[in-house]
């Protein structure tokens, strides 16, 4: 009987240590510019923040994020940010904007990919909102959980985002 | 004596259970193409074609024509533009193909170089005709010397084959620039 629910409570207590251990933190790591963050496929580098006015009369603002990436995978990537894409999450004023448009700096194109072993310079773009006071901004980093063998078939998968690191910080170029 | 007797039973099929779990190969093992490796300059027979490494050539840059406008694309590391020949055997298919280098990393097709001229990604081989397309990587140098072209079936490389080709020796050193040309 002692001895059933020792195994027992050994089994429990081992089960929540596990899961302690992959639960995602309560208080986020904040990360300053310059500064790598691991995104589970690509390590990300944020290098600048910066408010773009418009180029034409009708077009919105654009914030531009300069960033570096690096392929931590051992093949090439399509899906930096995962699948669904977890690209940075920007919030100001406690609203989350659209998605950004993630652009390799050395074509002026989309990125399509990024290889092992090669980092690339990227420009995350976001389309200011109109109602938008400049002002500081939040960013959220995500980390896709990679799991070797998984509880289904033991197969190496690609699980859940949770968040990784932020990042407060206000646009260059903003009045 | 009993209790014993059932704790030693217990033990040792716990026992065995951990043995089998960490001699049994995994799912990622398991799932695999059928890989066959190829010598330098011969022809490898895949299921339902058979390829050659015909051509390897480095580069610094690349330049070709998509859509009436020019691209030229650079690199921090080097772009691989290997050269295929591949007969299919069964039915028209196309290819798929992978560097793998030297440290065992897979570098897919560069998708800056989609649609060049007679490029791999775009092209149609029929039985009973031999054709040449080329593929072009981007890569770290260091992953050229040791590393290999790993060609397979476009749609699914699991449970069918995949060549392994050793690379025949690169013509010359690095260029500066490539021009692929229709």
């Amino acid at each position: 009987m002692a001895a059933s629910i020792g195994v027992a409570a050994a089994v429990l207590l081992g089960l929540w240590l596990k899961v302690e251990e992959v639960r995602a933190p309560q208080e986020l790591p904040r990360i300053v510019p310059g500064e790598p963050v691991d995104l589970g496929r690509v390590e990300l580098t944020p290098l600048s923040l910066s408010l773009v006015p418009p180029g034409q009369e009708g077009e919105p603002a654009r914030l531009l994020m300069r960033a570096r990436l690096l392929n931590l995978t051992g093949e090439s990537q399509i899906a930096v940010f995962g699948f669904p894409p977890h690209p940075p999450e920007l919030a100001a004023g406690g609203a989350a904007w659209p998605e950004p448009e993630v652009i390799l700096d050395r074509d002026g194109a989309p990125l399509a990919q990024l290889h092992p072993r090669l980092a690339e310079r990227v420009t995350l773009v976001w389309q200011v909102p109109p109602d938008w006071r400049p002002g500081p901004v939040s960013l959220t980093f995500h980390r896709q959980i990679f799991k070797l063998k998984d509880n289904l078939y033991g197969k190496s998968s690609w699980l859940l985002f949770q968040p990784a690191a932020r990042m407060s910080v206000v646009p260059e170029g903003a009045p | 004596m009993i209790r014993g007797g059932s704790i030693a039973i217990v033990l040792a099929g716990a026992a065995l259970l951990g043995a089998m779990m960490q001699i049994a190969p995994d799912y990622n093992s398991t799932v695999q193409p059928f890989r066959s490796h190829v010598a330098a300059g011969g022809t490898g027979e895949a299921r339902s074609f058979r390829a050659r490494f015909a051509g390897a050539r480095l580069a610094d840059r690349i330049a070709f024509s998509r859509f009436g406008t020019e691209f030229v694309h650079d690199t921090d590391g080097v772009f691989l533009i290997a050269e295929i020949e591949v007969e299919a055997t069964i039915v028209s298919q196309r290819i798929d193909a992978s560097w793998q280098g030297a440290s065992g990393r897979r570098y897919a097709l560069s998708r800056r170089a989609q649609d060049i001229p007679r490029g791999l990604d775009s092209h149609w081989f029929q039985p009973g005709l031999t054709g040449r397309a080329i593929a072009v990587f981007e890569l770290p140098p260091d992953e050229v010397a040791g590393g290999e072209l790993v060609v397979n079936n476009s749609f699914t490389a699991v449970f069918d084959s995949a060549l392994h080709l050793a690379p025949p020796e690169p013509a010359g050193g690095s260029q500066s620039i490539i021009l692929f040309e229709p």
